[in-house]
């Protein structure tokens, strides 16, 4: 009977009931199942939604073991570097002390669970390059070829990035520490800024250098938004444009030879990498996957990169950004501010293009449709949808769609430019 | 370009000190704060737009020397065509003999076939339906509703 009773007292202390006494954890796990509905029931991006759903479900249960968040910061993580010090008399060995972000990663292999082996792709940024070498197999840039000024709204779309940026800082002039808001770091600032690039793994690569700690908020807005985008979108483009300027029918695009779209992306590698090296990972491997596609020579490497490998990845860094998103850092006033500076970010980068459509529009003589301005903020395909979209609500026989790929796609090295430039100051 | 970078790494000291201020209140007091998230924010969107602007002056350059190349290749073509044209001459009568004899039997069969249309959309018990012309009508919009149905087609998966 004794046995039996301690048997019994053995399970329910080591049963995760008894770590459920922490409320937080618990509002955590309701939260998971919010985006669960979202997932599911909405189709809010499902691919990413349901595994970042499932992610911050398995960290936030109790006694899992599955993720550490105390391994992943310096604090209680340090590194300490083996070093040859000379003191005069032979010499001796030191642990140093590396401050900054540096991690002991064997302490990582050695006691870490499932998902911190997994994280490991986010923290060394492997996952989201991988992710853009999947989406640059899959991306027909011949519309931007095409019609090279697609580039221009490609970069204004990038204006959301640095409002918000802007926005985040002014944040910290308001003092917000009575309920429990320090503010934003330049970093932090960053990180969320670069939610207006609209680019799921751009966020993901660049907050996970600057800002690790607010990884499952930034990701969770980001692919919210996105999912958003023929939500948020539409209003805007039809206040800023008028009912002339949206029926405008754009001429047909030119036909683009293979061997200009087998020097684009190599063109594209040289240039970008040489001005901002930091954007080379992501702009470097996204030509690559586009390389690949377009040569026509590596259909097999093609297909893996399109289905396999990125289904792979998504699987991994999906759950694993989910993962990171545990009561410390998620339930806090940052979470609220990302999600409101997030939306800020959309809105101000679809008025940018727009905007700047709206010039183009002028200035070509009433040739472009302001509309596919608003494609520039990339969350290819959908905001060049939205743009057909729109589009055909004015005028039926309009097609857009060919024309707003343009700068859709310009979006994307727009915005991995940008997370170069703030990395390469910031980082 | 420079002056961009310069006025970056001229703010690069400052922001580097910022940085290593740690928390955010404290980032805020430094003097230069304000100052180096202007700049950033400035550089930051100039330097986007330069790059850009770059690569589309590259491939407006790649462009229209590639139209180029495309207009020589095809006058060559034409010039070619004009030839061959000109040493076989024979089919061409032989291609308007056939067209005209098809064209009375095609008319019947797309009589019979928007026949049988009709009678499949508004078919019901008791009715009967006689078919007393059929005439083109005069299209609004400049393509024809069959291609519109398969462009709206094409378009539904995006």
């Amino acid at each position: 009977m004794e046995i039996f009773k301690s048997t019994i007292t053995g399970l329910i202390d080591t049963s995760g009931f008894t770590g459920l006494s922490d409320i937080r954890c618990i509002i955590m796990i309701l939260l998971s199942f919010v985006l669960f509905y979202l997932a599911i029931v909405k189709q809010y991006e499902p691919l990413l939604m349901l595994p970042i759903a499932f992610g911050m479900l398995l960290t936030n249960l109790p006694l899992t073991g599955l993720y550490h968040p105390e391994l992943w910061d310096p604090a209680t993580n340090p590194y300490f570097a083996p070093t040859y010090v000379d003191a005069g008399i032979g010499g001796l060995f030191m642990s140093v002390f590396t401050p900054e972000t540096s991690l002991d990663y064997g302490k990582v292999l050695h006691e870490g669970g499932l998902l911190d082996m997994l994280y490991l792709g986010v923290k060394l940024q492997i996952y989201p390059p991988l992710i853009f070498l999947g989406i640059g197999s899959m991306t027909d840039f011949g519309p931007l070829i095409a019609n090279p000024k697609s580039f221009l709204l490609g970069a204004a779309a990038q204006g959301g990035i640095f409002f918000t940026f802007l926005g985040a800082c002014l944040l910290n002039f308001f003092d917000l520490s009575g309920i429990g808001f320090d503010g934003f770091t330049l970093k932090e600032a960053a990180s969320i800024a670069i939610i207006g690039g609209a680019d799921g793994p751009t966020a993901i690569y660049l907050t996970s250098k600057l800002a690790p700690q607010l990884l499952g908020s930034i990701a969770v807005a980001a692919y919210s938004y996105m999912a958003l985008v023929p939500v948020i979108q539409p209003p805007i483009m039809k206040a800023l444009t008028t009912e002339k300027e949206r029926s405008v029918k754009m001429g047909q695009l030119r036909e683009v030879s293979k061997i200009e779209k087998v020097v684009f992306p190599i063109a594209v590698t040289v240039i970008v990498s040489l001005i901002v090296p930091s954007a080379a990972p992501l702009v470097g491997i996204l030509m690559f996957g586009n390389l690949m596609k377009e040569s026509g020579v590596c259909d097999r490497l093609v297909k893996t990169a399109q289905n396999e490998l990125m289904n792979i990845i998504t699987i991994f860094l999906g759950i694993t950004v989910g993962a990171t998103a545990v009561a410390d850092n998620f339930l806090s006033w940052k979470t609220i501010f990302i999600i409101v500076l997030g939306l800020i970010a959309f809105c101000v980068g679809t008025a940018c293009g727009v905007l700047l459509g709206k010039l183009m529009y002028i200035i070509s003589g009433r040739k472009i449709n302001p509309l596919i301005g608003s494609a520039g903020v990339s969350a290819v395909p959908m905001a060049a949808r939205v743009s057909q979209k729109v589009g055909a609500q004015t005028n039926p026989s309009n097609f857009l769609l060919m024309h707003a790929m343009g700068p859709n796609v310009a979006g994307v090295i727009g915005s991995a430019v940008a997370a170069g430039v703030l990395l390469s100051v910031l980082g | 370009m420079n002056i961009a970078f310069s006025m970056l790494s001229e703010s690069g000291s400052a922001i580097e000190r910022i940085q290593g201020l740690g928390s955010a209140k404290d980032q805020l007091g430094d003097p230069d704060y304000w100052g180096s998230v202007g700049i950033l924010t400035i550089t930051g969107i100039l330097v986007v737009f330069l790059i850009l602007a770059i690569l589309i002056f590259f491939f407006w350059l790649m462009g229209t020397i590639f139209k180029a190349i495309d207009k020589s290749r095809a006058a060559k073509r034409a010039a070619a065509l004009e030839v061959e044209k000109v040493t076989v001459p024979a089919p061409v009568p032989i291609a308007e003999a056939t067209a005209e004899d098809e064209a009375p039997n095609n008319d019947e069969e797309i009589v019979a076939v928007i026949s049988a249309a009709i009678a499949a959309y508004a078919e019901a018990e008791g009715t009967a339906y006689t078919i007393t012309g059929i005439s083109r009508r005069k299209s609004v919009r400049t393509r024809s509703a069959w291609s519109m149905a398969g462009v709206n087609d094409n378009m539904r998966q995006f």
